[in-house]
Formats: C-alpha cells, sequence, structure tokens
C-alpha cells in the first residue's frame, strides 16, 4: 500500500511539474477599423508632420499620465506614454474637415489593453489638417474615448491630447534599437518574436533599428531564430524538438510555425522585409554560431548595397558577443560591413568596431563612452528595460542608441525631452 | 491557473481515496505535518529546494541553483508552534520565522499559522553588480492525513510582498510592495527514511508577480506565472 501511495504521489508531483509549462499569450485588441474608417482619405504627408508632437493629457491621465508622444511610422499614428509604459497603434482618415483615428492601446509591461477611437474636430486643427495644404501649424487637439479589449466592449474612459511641442530630433542620431525584430514573446505583441511581421511592426512601436538573433540550420542556412533549441516558448507544438541546427530550412518550413503561427525566417528574407517594408535604419545581427559569420556577413553586405540602390539609409552590424565570434569577424571578409562589439574597449578598437555596446548593468560608463566617441565610434547600451534606468541613461549618459523590449517607453523619452 | 488547481485538488482527492484503508497511528515528529508536536520539543529539518523559474522570465536557461534549507519547528504548549527556518544558495539567501495552531482529529489534522520571511540577495559576477532585499508574510492553511508510516501534507498559503527592493550598484532599480502578490499550494509526503530519520518530498506551485528566485532576472513582466518548486528534507 505504501509503495503505491508513493507511486501515486510520484505521479501526481510529476504531473504538476508537466503541467506547469506556461506560454503567455499574445495581446490582440479587435479595433474596428473598416466600421470607424470606412469612407475616409488618406492622412496626407504634411498633416502626418504636423500631427506628431508632444501632447498634454488633458483627461485620460490615470491611464497614459500627463503628456504622450505622437509619432507616425508609414500609415500607422504610435501613442507613447510613460505612465503604465502605455502606448497607442492607430490607423487614421480624413472625413469633411476633421479627421478620425482608430485603434488600440496597451501597458506594454501587462495584459491590460483595450480600443481607442479619437477625433480632431475641424476647430480643433482638423480644418487645416485635411486640407493637407501645409501652412501655418494648428495646434490639434484629439478628442475620444478608450475602453475595453473586445468589439463589443463599451468605450467610456474620456482622453483629450493637446500639442504642446514637437518632438525632439537629436542632432548627433540616436537609435532606439527593438529587441528579438520588435519584442520578445513574452511582451506579447499581436507577432511572434524574430518573425517578418514584428520587423515590419518594430517601426510603429518607436523603433528606428532592430536586434535579430542569427542560428544556422542544417543545411547551413541563416535564419532567425534566438534558442539553440526548438520549443513551445518560440514555435507551437512539438512537433520538432532538439537542436534548430539539426533540422534543413525545408523541414523547418514544413514543420515548424513560431508561437503566433509565422514561419521561421530566413536571415535573406528578413533583410529583404527590412530595406523593403520599413524605414529602420540599423540592422544588429546577434550570430550564435562563429561558423555562420562569412555567411552572414555576405548577407549584410548584400542587402545593405539592396538598400542603398533604393536611396535607403541602413546599416547592417555584426553583433560580437564572444571571443569566438570576434575571432571569426576579424578572419573573415569584413569589406563594408561594420560590427557592434559587446566586449571590452581593446576589443571593440581590435574588431574595428562601429559600435561599442555594454551592458546596462554597468552603468552609463561616461568616461569609457567619452574615449568611443573620441575615436568617432558609437555606444549602444544593452538589454536596457527598467524604465527608471531608461529615463536615467537618456537624461544622464551620452549613449548613441538602447537595445530594449520596450521601445515605445524610449521613444517617448527620446523624443520628449527638452 | 483553475486548470492548475483542479489538477490539484483532484490529485489531493485521489491520494486521500487510494489510502482511506490504512490504519491511523500517533503522529511522528515533523517540520510540516500539521498535527500538534510536543510542547518544547525542538524539531529540525535539512534539505534542499529548487525553484523552476518560467519560461518568459528565464527563456532558455530555467537551470536554478537549489538552495540549502534548514527548518525549524519548536513545540508549545495548546497546540501552538514556533516556526522558523534559512534557506541559501549563496546568491540568495532568506531567513523565515512565524507560528502556527494546530489540531488533530483521528488520522487527520490541521494547522493555520502566519510566516515571515526576510530575504537578501547579490550577484557580484562579470557585468553585474546587483543586490535585492526582501520582506514577505505567508499566512497559510496545512491540511494533514497520517497513514502511520506514511503521511500526506497539503498546505496553501497566500504571498504578501510587505517591502521589495533591487538596486544595482548604487542606483535603486525597483522598489515594491504589494499585498495581492499571489498564493502558493504545496503537496507533500513524508515516510520512514535511514537510521530513524523520516525523508520528505513535495512540490509547490507558486503563482505570483513577485517571486523570489527570480530577483537576478529583473523582470518588468507584471504577469502572475507559475513557479514550481520541489522539495526534499530530511527530518533530524
Amino acid at each position: 500500500m505504501i509503495r503505491s501511495m508513493i507511486a501515486a504521489v510520484a505521479l501526481a508531483l510529476a504531473t504538476l511539474a508537466g503541467g506547469c509549462v506556461q506560454e503567455l499569450v499574445p495581446i490582440t485588441p479587435e479595433p474596428r477599423y473598416d466600421e470607424i474608417l470606412g469612407g475616409t482619405t488618406p492622412v496626407s504627408d504634411s498633416a502626418k508632420r504636423q500631427l506628431e508632437g508632444v501632447y498634454e493629457v488633458l483627461e485620460g491621465k490615470e491611464r497614459f499620465g500627463d503628456a504622450v508622444v505622437l509619432k507616425y511610422s508609414g500609415d500607422i499614428l504610435s501613442v507613447f506614454s510613460e505612465r503604465n509604459v502605455a502606448f497607442m497603434i492607430m490607423r487614421g482618415g480624413v472625413r469633411d474637415s476633421g479627421l478620425v483615428f482608430t485603434g488600440s492601446w496597451r501597458f506594454a509591461q501587462s495584459e491590460t489593453t483595450g480600443r481607442i477611437e479619437l477625433s480632431i474636430a475641424p476647430d480643433d486643427g482638423g480644418r487645416e489638417l485635411a486640407s493637407g495644404l501645409g501652412g501655418a501649424r494648428p495646434a490639434p487637439v484629439l478628442r475620444g474615448v478608450s475602453g475595453g479589449p473586445n468589439a463589443r466592449s463599451v468605450l467610456n474612459t474620456e482622453l483629450v491630447l493637446r500639442w504642446v511641442r514637437p518632438v525632439r530630433r537629436r542632432i548627433r542620431g540616436f537609435w532606439n534599437i527593438a529587441h528579438r525584430g520588435g519584442g520578445r514573446n513574452s511582451d506579447r505583441h499581436p507577432y511572434s518574436e524574430n518573425s517578418i511581421p514584428m520587423l515590419v511592426y518594430a517601426p510603429h512601436l518607436g523603433a528606428n533599428g532592430v536586434e535579430i538573433d542569427v542560428r544556422m540550420t542544417k543545411d547551413r542556412v541563416p535564419v532567425l531564430f534566438h534558442d539553440e533549441e526548438l520549443s513551445t516558448r518560440l514555435v507551437q507544438g512539438s512537433y520538432l524538438t532538439g537542436p534548430i541546427m539539426n533540422y534543413t530550412l525545408d523541414e523547418l518550413t514544413a514543420f515548424a510555425r513560431l508561437r503566433n503561427g509565422e514561419l521561421i525566417p530566413t536571415l535573406a528574407d528578413a533583410l529583404d522585409t527590412i530595406v523593403r517594408a520599413t524605414d529602420l535604419t540599423l540592422v544588429w545581427l546577434d550570430v550564435k554560431d562563429a561558423s555562420s559569420v562569412p555567411r552572414v556577413l555576405d548577407l549584410a553586405r548584400e542587402y545593405e548595397g539592396v538598400a542603398r540602390a533604393q536611396g535607403r539609409e541602413l546599416e547592417i552590424l555584426l553583433g560580437i558577443p564572444d571571443e569566438s565570434i570576434l575571432e571569426a569577424y576579424l578572419a573573415a571578409d569584413t569589406t563594408g560591413v561594420g560590427a557592434i562589439c559587446e566586449l571590452g574597449l581593446d576589443e571593440t578598437r581590435r574588431a574595428g568596431a562601429e559600435v561599442w555596446a555594454p551592458r546596462w548593468t554597468l552603468g552609463t560608463l561616461d568616461s569609457e563612452v567619452d574615449a568611443m566617441h573620441a575615436e568617432n565610434r558609437r555606444a549602444f547600451v544593452w538589454t536596457l528595460d527598467v524604465p527608471l534606468f531608461i529615463t536615467t541613461f537618456l537624461r544622464d549618459g551620452d549613449f548613441d542608441g538602447i537595445l530594449t523590449n520596450y521601445p515605445t517607453l524610449v521613444a517617448y523619452h527620446a523624443y520628449s525631452q527638452q | 491557473m483553475n486548470t492548475g488547481m483542479r489538477t490539484t485538488a483532484s490529485i489531493i482527492a485521489s491520494l486521500v481515496l487510494v489510502a482511506s484503508g490504512v490504519v491511523a497511528q500517533e503522529p511522528s515528529r515533523s517540520v510540516l505535518f500539521p498535527a500538534p508536536a510536543a510542547a518544547w520539543d525542538v524539531i529540525g529539518s535539512l534539505g534542499a529546494t529548487v525553484t523552476i523559474l518560467p519560461r518568459p522570465i528565464a527563456e532558455e536557461e530555467i537551470r536554478q541553483i537549489p538552495l540549502l534549507d534548514l527548518g525549524v519547528r519548536v513545540g508549545l504548549p495548546h497546540g501552538f508552534s514556533l516556526l522558523g527556518g534559512i534557506a541559501t544558495n549563496v546568491l540568495t539567501t532568506s531567513a523565515a520565522a512565524g507560528a502556527e495552531w494546530s489540531y488533530r482529529y483521528g488520522k487527520y489534522s490541521v494547522a493555520i499559522g502566519d510566516r515571515h520571511s526576510f530575504w537578501y540577495g547579490t550577484a557580484q559576477i562579470e557585468g553585474f553588480d546587483a543586490s535585492a532585499i526582501g520582506w514577505m508574510n505567508h499566512p497559510f492553511v496545512t491540511l494533514g492525513a497520517d497513514y502511520t508510516e506514511v503521511r500526506l501534507v497539503a498546505r496553501a498559503e497566500a504571498t504578501l510582498v510587505l517591502y521589495r527592493s533591487t538596486r544595482v550598484g548604487d542606483e535603486e532599480v525597483s522598489t515594491e510592495s504589494n499585498l495581492r502578490s499571489g498564493t502558493a499550494f504545496m503537496l507533500a509526503i513524508e515516510q520512514p527514511f535511514i537510521d530513524r530519520t523520516e525523508v520528505s518530498i513535495g512540490l509547490r506551485l507558486n503563482i505570483t508577480d513577485s517571486a523570489v528566485q527570480s530577483w537576478l532576472a529583473f523582470t518588468t513582466l507584471r504577469d502572475k506565472l507559475i513557479y514550481p518548486e520541489i522539495l526534499v528534507s530530511v527530518l533530524l
């Protein structure tokens, strides 16, 4: 009897432990784009530029704080807030003599989310913006409501935003680099980390650069994938298990889908998407395997050329996280492809890297950053997610870029600083 | 979470049914089992606890350094006991103190109690100069069933973060107080071990947004996640 009880308890413990595999599901509110924007005409480029700015929050402070930043990327109007690390992703259109917007909002650090509907009345600056003729800058006021996540949710929280000043344009340039192509799976964006749709989404989060993870398949094709092994953290189901390098690209394409259903992208497809479908200006390649460095450098060189041919400003830099990648980089043909060195200053000089990138826990490292600037190199810090430290690094530090899982928060601070 | 709780409840019920035919005996001296201890009896246990960090926090690095765990229970009159303990894996050290009142009815026992724990974490490794402190409170209810050579223990407890602070160097990264941080459920078995000692094997599910063992991850996620813990200890 005792043996059977022990077996039962062991089975119970194993069942409980096995049942604890947990993945956070993506947050996907249901904005009513067709219903709200039906019959509207596109917002002109001049109106988009005039809409961008720092806005005072007159109503809705509890959810979004005292101030927000509005920034356009393509046809998406994004709103970035410090409070609750909140952000909004909206589409808009011109109707009559005003503008209407709809989309979703969420808090980046939790599952709190909802729909949002805003408009600019003719007398609130909508007339000037709707005309699309530019001229004197209006001071737009956006009025509307926000609410719960579902199409049936009541929108009952008033939101009023009043334009205060233009966004800050940093003189020397600043790179807001989104981790894993835009964010981790645990950040619960609508798209998987290191996926093609995530790369397109990253600029809507305020990023102007992305970091992506590169691994090799069995048939030596560089693909975007963070972990060494396939697991339910990154892919649906368990049809394939073990190291990703045990499978060919055809096998991965046939049997593996990322958490939100996308294919595991090749590096070539990812760079092609970045060049053709985004306005990103920097790609940080986090290479996991030293043997892949020559092939990755070839692709970086090829797609920097494609970008150049299109008149696109794009840097594709190879990350050097350890000595093995450093040695592989030094041994390879690096013509035209720069590097981001995560090691010390000496290694950065030895690699001739364009960027030095220390871990954020080392602090603002003012003298080291000054030394890099004196050598015409830049300094990025990784992977900085703590809101207080993002503020500190932007206010007190002199880094040229921040790698983060919360590009919306970095965007808020970078654009709202006076 | 609901599925986990249902699974836990059904397993506990199954175990009680499986063992219902066993004859009851006097309870053994135990730190965990909720039967009253003899007044002024000092009971100790020595063991290890391994916490499995959830993937959203740990990603690939789910391995954890086990905590060495020393537990003490001092019997008091009228079913009361004082509780204490120290656990450490060098990176994280915690000390706990509390009290419980227990009652026995045949082979079944119940205890209610409250435990406070104070913890300190430090990591001085490459690229890190990090530290953390915390003060937590755990009110709990424990149920026990004594089947002579085997004892089953089930415990439910609340997790209240009274204070938590993490630092990098001299800079405070975060500070918080959260009285609704989470809950924990534990299922354990005690049975005879070598040389008249007894061994305790258990699993605890911590459902919390502020797990002590994840402090070094500096996570910014606010979700309540499940942290399974495997507990093994020998009654001294």
